[in-house]
């Protein structure tokens, strides 16, 4: 495990504050994740994605039923509005959606480089971190 | 889907409309006394006629007649027209009973299809003396058996989808209710282990575990009143409404008072509806408007009935001042599951509207809403005045 490389920071948009709970503590208990962001809401996660201040952000684990947005709306808006510096965040989508159509639209998205069920686990956080050593 | 012939009403039925129409047209079109649209049975060696015009007795009382005084048959077997000038001299069917039993002599007829493309029966015409069938009437009567097919094949698509969404309510109904029972065995368990002595953290990791069980059963219920709604043939009666509202109203008393909500009413009509479905389109409507009450003001939530006599339909408004919502949100919100807010903010599961919509619906009515963020709601339900 040590020769992967951590993972910088890590965005969580969720509005399970269960499942944000969860992952936290997945997260933490890898050592693999140097710091963690995360929203509930997916209008105030791209709000903050579009501050000029908001730093480099390496994954972003993504729901894709929230109130507001969903998944792939936010995806569709922060890919129009976020700009370049978007195009480089690994994003994952973290959902309990069984529904192929959900997986198809994922992949149309050629930001999204994974489509995971929850809950997260210590291997998926292994496999993440190892898209980072070699983005598509 | 495979239907047999008696499950598409086309043997052992009555007589529909729609074939019917089109056998009046076939006779009339191609000017002949006669003619049928019927379905070959080869298993029980008969020719059933679904349809006809100026067929004689006892055949037209019978709807039948054995393969031996069948000419359809062969448009079956041969899947293509079985054109016919003069029965007694043509070699296919010059032994036919149905020269002498029905009088055919002169015939034409073109096959009739089923979804799957496979011939069953024939619309045909028939008359009782020679004649030279020429190409535009053979045109004619093919393009007639075209709407034969078209009609048989609708027919099969709605039986189709009425079986498909009968059985995804059943579906839907078991699988919730076998959800049910592992929630609730997960909320007892839950509950015991409490009782244990347990660390802070486990205790904490309990409570959630016990809210989240308490949750899915509401989910559970929820997606089982809106399954049941859906499509739902409830029998229909007069409601009245203020009834129906006085009922809701007591049973909110003690909510009320907690949230310091006035609830108000005008004076409302009666419909004719489904009670259940009126009952959980005010519970609804009425729970959001408390729900999502500002807390920096007095709250309100008051239904009334508006009447436009030059209108078909009666609205009802149910107005609240409560935090109200943003244009975008206005489709949102009815859509199955659709939600403004997170749990710990407002609970829910994304059912109440949705479920809403659909006993409008339900009713050949509409739900619309009109707010803004800040600025209360108002939600309208407009019921046709006279039921349909």
């Amino acid at each position: 495990m040590s020769d992967l490389p951590k993972i910088g920071t890590i965005m969580l948009v969720d509005d399970d504050q269960v499942d944000q709970m969860m992952y936290k503590r997945v997260i933490d208990r890898s050592g693999l994740v140097r710091k963690i962001i995360s929203f509930q809401y997916p209008d105030k996660a791209l709000e903050f994605l579009k501050a000029p201040d908001c730093g480099e952000i390496d994954v972003l684990l993504l729901d894709i039923n929230m109130p507001r947005l969903n998944g792939f709306e936010f995806l569709e808006r922060a890919v129009a509005e976020v700009g370049p510096a978007f195009a480089k965040v690994v994003v994952v989508m973290l959902t309990t959606s069984l529904d192929p159509k959900d997986k198809e639209r994922a992949d149309s998205f050629s930001i999204v480089k994974a489509f995971l069920n929850k809950p997260l686990t210590a291997a998926d956080l292994e496999y993440i971190s190892s898209l980072l050593l070699d983005p598509k | 889907m495979k239907f047999t012939l008696q499950q598409l009403g086309l043997v052992d039925a009555l007589p529909e409309p729609v074939y019917d129409n089109l056998t009046q047209l076939a006779s009339d079109v191609l000017r002949t006394p006669v003619s049928l649209v019927s379905f070959v049975d080869f298993e029980n060696d008969r020719e059933f006629i679904k349809s006809h015009r100026g067929l004689g007795e006892p055949w037209a009382t019978e709807q039948e007649t054995p393969l031996s005084h069948s000419f359809c048959q062969h448009v079956v077997r041969k899947n293509a027209p079985l054109v016919v000038g003069d029965a007694p001299n043509h070699p296919l069917v010059k032994d036919n009973l149905g020269i002498s039993a029905l009088g055919i002599i002169a015939y034409l007829g073109v096959p009739v299809y089923t979804l799957e493309r496979l011939p069953v029966g024939a619309l045909c015409v028939i008359q009782g003396s020679r004649r030279d069938w020429t190409d535009g009437e053979i045109a004619s009567l093919q393009q007639l058996s075209n709407c034969v097919t078209d009609a048989i094949r609708l027919n099969a698509s709605l039986i189709t989808s009425e079986q498909l969404r009968q059985e995804q309510r059943d579906f839907t109904y078991a699988i919730s209710h076998d959800l049910l029972s592992p929630a609730n065995n997960l909320f007892m368990l839950l509950s015991e282990l409490k009782e244990e002595g347990l660390s802070r953290d486990g205790r904490n990791f309990l409570d959630i575990g016990i809210e989240t069980t308490v949750r899915m059963k509401q989910q559970v219920e929820d997606v089982l009143e809106y399954t049941q709604t859906i499509g739902n043939d409830d029998a229909h009666k007069t409601v009245d409404l203020n009834m129906l509202f006085d009922e809701i109203a007591d049973d909110l008393k003690a909510e009320l008072k907690t949230t310091a909500v006035l609830l108000e009413r005008g004076d409302l009509p009666s419909v004719v509806g489904s009670e259940v479905q009126l009952r959980s389109l005010f519970r609804n409507l009425i729970g959001n408007g408390i729900k999502f009450r500002a807390l920096n003001r007095s709250s309100f939530v008051r239904v009334s009935s508006h009447h436009d006599p030059s209108s078909q339909f009666r609205r009802l408004e149910f107005e609240d001042n409560g935090i109200g919502m943003a244009a975008e949100n206005h489709e949102r919100i009815f859509r199955l599951f659709g939600r403004l807010h997170v749990r710990e903010e407002y609970p829910g599961t994304g059912v109440g509207l949705a479920l809403c919509r659909r006993v409008c619906l339900n009713h050949s009515g509409t739900l619309r809403v009109s707010s803004e963020v800040g600025a209360g709601a108002v939600f309208t339900v407009s019921l046709p005045r006279r039921p349909i």
